[in-house]
């Protein structure tokens, strides 16, 4: 018996190779629909507005991002931009408040009692005098939380339906989404600009605690998180992109209001941001009601924090951390971002090693040789704004080491400089980043991150559509140089997590 | 005398710049609560239903929007059916169906077939249900369905890709007490459905007794046409594709199924509280009980109390414990919907290891104090609002309503369950609301599991009741 699928897969073959223009011309209709749905527009203080028109229900995704991230933040300050992105959850002037003029002041009082009482802690003061001032912060804080509200946005946009109310701060970025009943978009522009002009950073000291609860849970206690924290900070020796995003214990300890206040004043403008709409809109009439609200708010200087550049690396770097779990580990490559040509064909390379069961490392480590359970590739972290790393994590599989999973994905890495990979399989990477773009398509929320992200960064959200044909375009000894020229060992850095008592 | 004057310079500086910075919300902006919404109509869409002469279902709608298809089905091979000594076994069976080969076919060729296409098709299984999930661009269909038709009804099992299935689970029981709140969850949810399926979590042992023919038995019996609920939403034209159907999944000749007799759940499982010390630095603490099914009259106005307890926006425990205190991250409270057994209530904090006492005390006050007094007029509003609100979610995608409709079948709920539910919702006041809870949520009866490092600890946790300490496999 033919198996239907065998002999489909022969065709398709034989049909991929004759007519590759056809691929193009496919990915080129897809695109034509997706600028078919997209109206932009750029308000007087410089916001760019991107509406996506998908009426399959009376829904609205907002995303509105930020060029602004983790790598902005100065020296000692890491961690800020999550810190102020926290904040900009706790209400405005006129919203989370009974009375703004007598929040205002208790505000100022409570940042001289915090100052009083740090300065203290620093000056190594009496524990009585510590007492006292600690004393007087917590009736300072308390003060506040009698006229003022944590969480009336929440609260708000929860009532009115909201789903997903939520922000992510990277390192290249900082965005702020919900999706509302198509109904309440002009709540969505009353109360979001509102927040860009007039937020109120109320609840801050209670919310640092907040952070550093989060930072253990999701860095310390965690083993993964911890692992690539020390995998970052090992392979970039300069550069932020190898400082933790959260911050450290002790920037989180040591951040004051007005410093995260300042930080925000000088660097969310709506200048630097875009907002992707996507949903049921009608976006002549809804421009109207962005440009009501968000033309309020005045443009503001770009200020840039000096980010120092990475230096080539010579050697590689490892580092071993101790943690009571079984082990895993991260390898990373230093290489260039888009668009830098040889960014994309690292980006097919991460699929040829990493993406699905029939990926070079996951056939050998997994099925072959069983020395693991997971392996998976990526082909440009922690951001895309600079300079990042090709990195492969892996999770072994007991008794064997990651010293010994290492030799392997050597010796495969080893194949790929040495031999040119097959048709086949470069066609299935092109048929993978095809189906994937248009998977994409069907994904509002992802869609719009990413049309958000090529507007700020990849010089406008139309490139989205010209990807596909980027990874399309590798040829196989393309793909074969650039393995040779960044995968190799003294451009490499390793992180190794291990149980104190392992190694029996 | 100059530098006291430079420093009063500055001292103006900033102050006129914090002035300057500080701006307000223009007064001519409506308040929020002011403003007024356009109705809204949501269109109310549904699959088309079919049932095949075999039993089978299937839930299909079109959507032309992109060239894909998606589907999803339930099966009812579910882990609720397999003895202790075997847990592991109906999720093996569902990756097996996925990684053993089928038809002759060898799996490492199944695996080329689908990520060539583009494609993905993948099984897993939980208590109550296995689930495939299908995705492909709609040119595929036709392989895609034929395969899927294959691996349902014609599975290999290849004995060394159980093995290596096999080795996997293992390797994620090994790894299971490295994430500190998974560890909690499970020994969590161990307790509170004790003695039942629910309750039982694959062990190295349980994972090895497995055999080839324990799989093949369990698909044979289980895998079953009439035990099959198919969701089909994308570009394909309908009649088309239940003509595949027919041609495919249509000609499986459905057999009797057996099923074993479940032990009964114990819906009063012992209250204790229970540590499993770990050398972390937050503590991670569940508190809770088995509480109602979804078919219950009192799962309207407890879900309510429970969205003002821990679930909804502003709700008190995210306020109380993370927003006025800092205490933690995560923080939280939960009313799973269950079926044919109670589901499950209770309350969630990961914090700081020196303040585990303090948040299991005010964990306990916030539920004492939800079946004590009335819910405020505003949460009462706000709740109510959130929830009819959400009514626009309930078409928002061709995928969704497919797989709904299939688990409303699967599940055996009334077809109307939400459109009462919204009017339940309607009609509840405060004190319908407060008698649910004072009758339902019962911190007495409470489990209370604490993961963490004792010695740390704020309190002794013997001030909350009998303490048992769980040791670990590992």
């Amino acid at each position: 018996m033919i198996n239907p699928l065998k002999r489909y897969f022969l065709v398709k073959v034989i049909v991929l190779i004759f007519f590759l223009s056809c691929l193009i011309t496919f990915n080129s209709a897809q695109a034509f629909e997706l600028e078919d749905k997209v109206t932009t527009y750029t308000l007087d203080n410089g916001l760019e507005v991107i509406m996506v028109e998908n009426g399959a229900a009376p829904i609205v995704h907002f995303r509105l991002m930020f060029d602004v991230g983790g790598v902005d933040e100065p020296e000692g300050l890491g961690g800020i931009a999550h810190m102020v992105e926290h904040m900009a959850f706790k209400g405005t002037t006129s919203l989370g408040t009974d009375d703004w003029s007598k929040e205002e002041e208790l505000l100022e009082k409570l940042d001289q009692a915090a100052e009083a009482y740090f300065q203290a802690q620093a000056d190594d003061l009496s524990e009585q005098e510590l007492e006292q001032l600690e004393d007087e912060f917590q009736a300072a804080q308390a003060q506040v939380q009698e006229v003022a509200e944590p969480n009336s946005l929440m609260n708000l946009f929860d009532g009115h339906g909201a789903r997903n109310y939520n922000a992510k701060t990277g390192y290249d970025y900082t965005s702020y989404h919900l999706t509302l009943p198509s109904n309440r978009l002009e709540l969505f522009a009353r109360v979001k600009a509102d927040v860009i002009d007039n937020a109120v950073f109320r609840y801050f000291y209670e919310e640092v605690d907040v952070v550093k609860e989060e930072r253990r849970q999701r860095n310390e206690d965690e083993p993964t998180g911890f692992l690539q924290e020390h995998f970052l900070d090992e392979a970039f020796t300069e550069h932020f992109y190898g400082r933790p995003l959260i911050g450290s214990m002790e920037e989180i300890e040591n951040y004051r209001r007005q410093v995260a206040l300042d930080f925000w004043d000088a660097h969310y403008h709506p200048n630097r941001a875009v907002l992707v709409m996507a949903g049921d809109l009608n976006p002549s009439e809804d421009i109207e009601i962005i440009k009501e609200y968000f033309s309020e708010i005045s443009a503001g200087p770009v200020e840039k924090t000096e980010i120092p550049e990475e230096p080539e690396q010579t050697e590689e770097r490892r580092r071993q951390v101790t943690f009571d779990a079984e082990p895993q580990m991260f390898i990373g490559f230093h290489k260039p971002t888009y668009p830098e040509p040889d960014a994309y064909v690292l980006d097919a390379v991460s699929a040829v090693l990493g993406s699905g069961r029939t990926s070079r490392l996951h056939r050998r480590l997994i099925t072959e040789e069983e020395v693991a359970v997971s392996v998976n590739t990526y082909s440009s972290i922690p951001g895309n704004r600079y300079s990042n790393l090709f990195a492969i994590h892996v999770v072994t599989r007991d008794p064997y080491t990651p010293e010994d999973v290492e030799e392997i994905i050597y010796e495969e890495i080893e194949k790929l400089k040495e031999e040119q990979i097959s048709q086949w399989e470069l066609e299935k990477v092109r048929n993978q980043v095809r189906a994937s773009y248009i998977r994409n398509l069907d994904s509002t929320e992802g869609l719009a991150s990413q049309l958000a992200y090529y507007q700020l960064f990849l010089d406008g959200w139309e490139n989205i559509t010209k990807y596909p044909d980027k990874i399309v375009d590798v040829t196989a000894e393309e793909l074969q140089m650039a393995v040779q020229n960044y995968l190799v060992e003294d451009n490499r850095t390793v992180a190794i997590l291990k149980a104190e008592s392992g190694g029996e | 005398m100059k530098k006291v004057y430079i420093t009063c310079i500055i001292a103006i500086l900033i102050v006129t710049l914090s002035i300057s910075a500080s701006t307000q919300t223009p007064s001519d902006w409506e308040h929020p609560d002011e403003m007024e919404f356009a109705d809204l109509e949501v269109e109310a869409r549904e699959a088309d239903k079919y049932t095949l002469e075999n039993g089978l279902t299937v839930y299909l709608m079109e959507d032309s929007s992109l060239p894909l298809i998606k589907g999803r089905a339930l099966i009812d091979a579910g882990g609720i059916y397999v003895s202790e000594d075997k847990v592991g076994l109906a999720e093996l069976t569902a990756r097996m169906l996925r990684a053993g080969g089928t038809n002759g076919i060898h799996p490492d060729k199944i695996d080329e077939d689908i990520e060539y296409l583009a494609a993905s098709l993948e099984f897993n299984a939980q208590p109550m249900r296995a689930l495939a999930s299908i995705s492909t661009l709609s040119e595929h269909k036709e392989d895609m369905l034929n395969l899927f038709n294959d691996i349902l009804r014609k599975p290999d099992f290849l004995s060394e890709r159980i093995e290596l299935e096999k080795e996997k689970i293992k390797e994620s029981i090994r790894r299971r007490d490295d994430n500190p709140v998974q560890l909690a969850s499970q020994e969590f949810l161990k307790k509170m459905a004790t003695g039942h399926p629910i309750g039982w979590f694959p062990t190295l042992e349980s994972i090895d007794s497995i055999t080839r023919d324990d799989i093949v038995a369990f698909h044979e019996n289980y895998y079953q046409p009439q035990n099959i609920r198919l969701a089909l939403s994308g570009n394909f034209d309908t009649e088309e594709i239940l003509d595949l159907l027919e041609k495919t999944l249509g000609t499986w000749e459905p057999e009797d199924v057996e099923y074993p007799e479940i032990p009964d759940f114990d819906p009063e499982p012992e209250p204790k509280i229970y540590h499993v010390q770990q050398p972390i630095q937050q503590s991670i603490i569940f508190i809770g009980h088995p509480a109602i099914t979804f078919d219950s009259e009192e799962f309207a106005p407890l879900n309510f109390a429970n969205r003002v307890l821990g679930a909804g926006g502003d709700n008190r425990l995210f306020r109380e414990l993370r927003s006025r205190r800092g205490l933690a991250y995560a923080v939280g409270s939960q009313l799973t919907q269950s079926f044919e057994y109670p589901g499950f209530f209770f309350t969630y904090a990961i914090t700081g290891v020196q303040n585990t006492g303090q948040a299991i005390e005010l964990m306990i006050d916030e539920i004492e104090k939800i079946r004590e007094e009335p819910i405020t007029e505003e949460e009462l509003r706000d709740n109510r609002e959130a929830i009819l609100n959400r009514a626009v979610y309930r078409y928002t995608s061709a995928a969704e309503i497919t797989f709904r409709q299939a688990q409303v079948d699967f599940l055996n709920i009334e077809p109307d369950y939400y459109e009462r539910y919204i009017e339940q919702i309607q009609s509840l006041d405060e004190d319908r609301i407060l008698t649910s809870a004072k009758q339902e949520f019962r911190p007495d009866d409470a489990i209370i599991m604490v993961v963490g490092n004792r010695a740390s600890f704020d309190r002794d946790l013997e001030e909350f009741g009998t303490v048992e300490e769980i040791q670990l496999q590992f």
